[in-house]
């Protein structure tokens, strides 16, 4: 279990707390989780089974020099390789040991292809990271049956998308809130789904480790100095008493503990994201020319007309490298901007932190997620002295508001040509009227 | 890059004016709003221009009328090269 804690409390964390944007209302309280330990490496093996009964591990996407391992097969484990592990220590370890590296523009097209899948079983859909969703079982025993025969048909639909290894390898757990069914997905055996009956969700809960629990990495490590291993003594402690330890977290972990906080499964809003690309000529490896690249990517998606009127508050930028495989980074933005420096700078340092380890061959900029509507009162707004301050900062005659020059760039993108002027005196004392003033192409 | 353009502001465009018999505008045809003759409520202010005699003469002799819809326009007949432009439009 405590692989388990390693591996997936933080991504679980995340579907808790509503980082994803999931969709208002009551959701469903059945859930089925799906879980696919290791889903990028097993990925991986599907792509070249002759590494199948080898010891292979998956570098982590973080670049340097001193890279890591991601994830490990079941024979590298077995010669003491373990995730988290820098090469050199794995290599000392197991000689033998074959070094992937990730692809993560395929691992996002195979969870893509499963959304799809699971969509059409049912309605109530929530992703949680990477080769793990939660599946809303509401209302569905008129359509699929028993619980058995529910977990068996959406089984069963996982064969269209994924290969016969992949779908053996996943584990099912169906009970009531998203907690109980994680818990049974970790407890049940490939080809074995666990289902926990509404009146057994505390009994079941009860013998499992605590590991399990969405909390922080910290309190459990003391729970464990305190020698509280499984759920069922973590309730033997009263609400205040793990309040007045672990603060809010502890009254929560109590309340999954025990089976009576159920967090409904909310379905998954996916706005279709806005994707564009450029191939190179010759794979590119400079820094600059990247930098370069993803600048006019960026004006392309932001000038993209199903991005209009929305602000940006998620992007991904995949580069397809030389000689196979991906490379990826992705920038959640404190605040949603439709400007395209605002979106550059946060890019272009995660670039520098997790550079491409090989020279790219196609960029592709992917804005994913969105926030309210960019303002455009902003250009002659009254409170901002018509524009001509910036930040408190009067500006200097001729100089140009951000936000006017992004808007004239816009405008050049979707026209070909600056449609705005301004008014210059040519000679104002003329007594002929169309002398006196022009419009000259106003082009910052 | 290329050269910023220069647009005049102001420009007259083309109208059509129904003289009476004293030779005073009874209708005008200028509108973005109407094809159709507007007929003219009153003629508020008159004057002349002529100017550039030393290059290209203009001799225009500017009026400004009140339609019966309300609107007013800046009209002049060009006394050179003939025909009435109208170079102005309130309300």
């Amino acid at each position: 279990m405590a692989d388990v804690r390693a591996r997936y409390a933080l991504p679980f964390e995340l579907a808790y707390e509503g980082a994803r944007q999931t969709l208002p209302g009551r959701g469903s309280r059945s859930a089925l989780c799906l879980w696919l330990p290791t889903f990028e490496l097993r990925l991986e093996l599907v792509r070249s089974p002759a590494l199948d009964a080898t010891s292979v591990a998956l570098l982590s996407t973080e670049g340097g020099t001193r890279r890591a391992l991601w994830q490990v097969s079941e024979r590298a484990a077995e010669a003491g390789v373990r995730p988290g592990q820098l090469v050199s220590q794995a290599v000392s370890l197991c000689p033998s040991l074959t070094l992937l590296e990730p692809d993560p523009a395929h691992y996002d097209a195979a969870q893509d292809a499963l959304l799809e899948v699971l969509a059409e079983l049912t309605p109530v859909v929530e992703p949680a990271g990477r080769g793990r969703f939660f599946l809303g079982m509401d209302g569905l025993a008129r359509l699929y049956g028993s619980p058995p025969n529910q977990v068996h048909r959406v089984q069963r639909a996982l064969f269209r998308v994924l290969p016969g290894p992949l779908v053996a390898a996943t584990r099912a757990g169906l009970a009531p809130g998203k907690f109980g069914a994680w818990v049974a997905a970790t407890e049940a055996r490939p080809g074995e789904p666990v289902i926990v009956p509404e009146a057994g969700l505390s009994a079941f809960l009860a013998g499992r480790s605590i590991g399990a629990l969405p909390v922080a990495e910290a309190t459990l490590d003391r729970l464990e100095r305190l020698g509280v291993k499984t759920l069922g003594e973590l309730v033997r402690f009263p609400t205040p008493a793990l309040v007045g330890q672990f603060g809010e977290e502890g009254g929560r972990a109590r309340a999954w503990a025990t089976g009576e906080r159920i967090d409904a499964v909310r379905p998954c809003h996916r706005p279709r994201p806005v994707r564009v690309a450029l191939d190179f000529a010759v794979p590119v490896g400079q820094v600059e020319t990247l930098h370069s690249a993803l600048d006019r990517l960026l004006e392309r998606a932001l000038a993209r007309p199903e991005r209009r009127g929305r602000s940006v508050a998620a992007v991904r930028v995949v580069g397809r490298l030389e000689g196979g495989g991906s490379w990826m980074v992705e920038v959640v933005l404190r605040e949603p901007t439709a400007r395209r420096e605002s979106l550059a700078f946060p890019v272009r340092a995660r670039m520098g932190i997790t550079p491409p380890t090989r020279p790219v061959e196609a960029l592709a900029v992917e804005l994913f997620r969105f926030g309210p509507p960019s303002s455009q009162t902003g250009l002659f707004d009254r409170k901002d002295e018509a524009g001509r301050s910036e930040g408190g900062r009067e500006l200097a005659d001729g100089e140009v508001p951000h936000a006017l020059r992004d808007a004239v760039r816009e405008l050049k993108l979707r026209l070909g040509h600056s449609p705005l002027y301004r008014v210059v005196e040519v000679d104002p004392l003329s007594r002929i009227p169309e002398r006196r003033h022009a419009l000259l192409s106003f082009d910052p | 890059m290329s050269a910023p353009r220069l647009k005049p502001l102001g420009s007259p465009r083309g109208a059509r004016v129904v003289l009476g018999q004293a030779g005073e505008p009874v209708a005008v045809v200028a509108g973005r709003r109407s094809a159709r003759p507007q007929p003219v409520a009153a003629v508020r202010e008159r004057w002349r221009i002529d100017d550039e005699w030393w290059r290209r003469p203009l001799s225009r002799e500017y009026m400004t009328v009140v339609l019966e819809d309300g609107r007013s326009l800046t009209l002049y007949h060009d006394r050179t090269v003939g025909g009435w432009w109208v170079q102005g439009e309130e309300g």
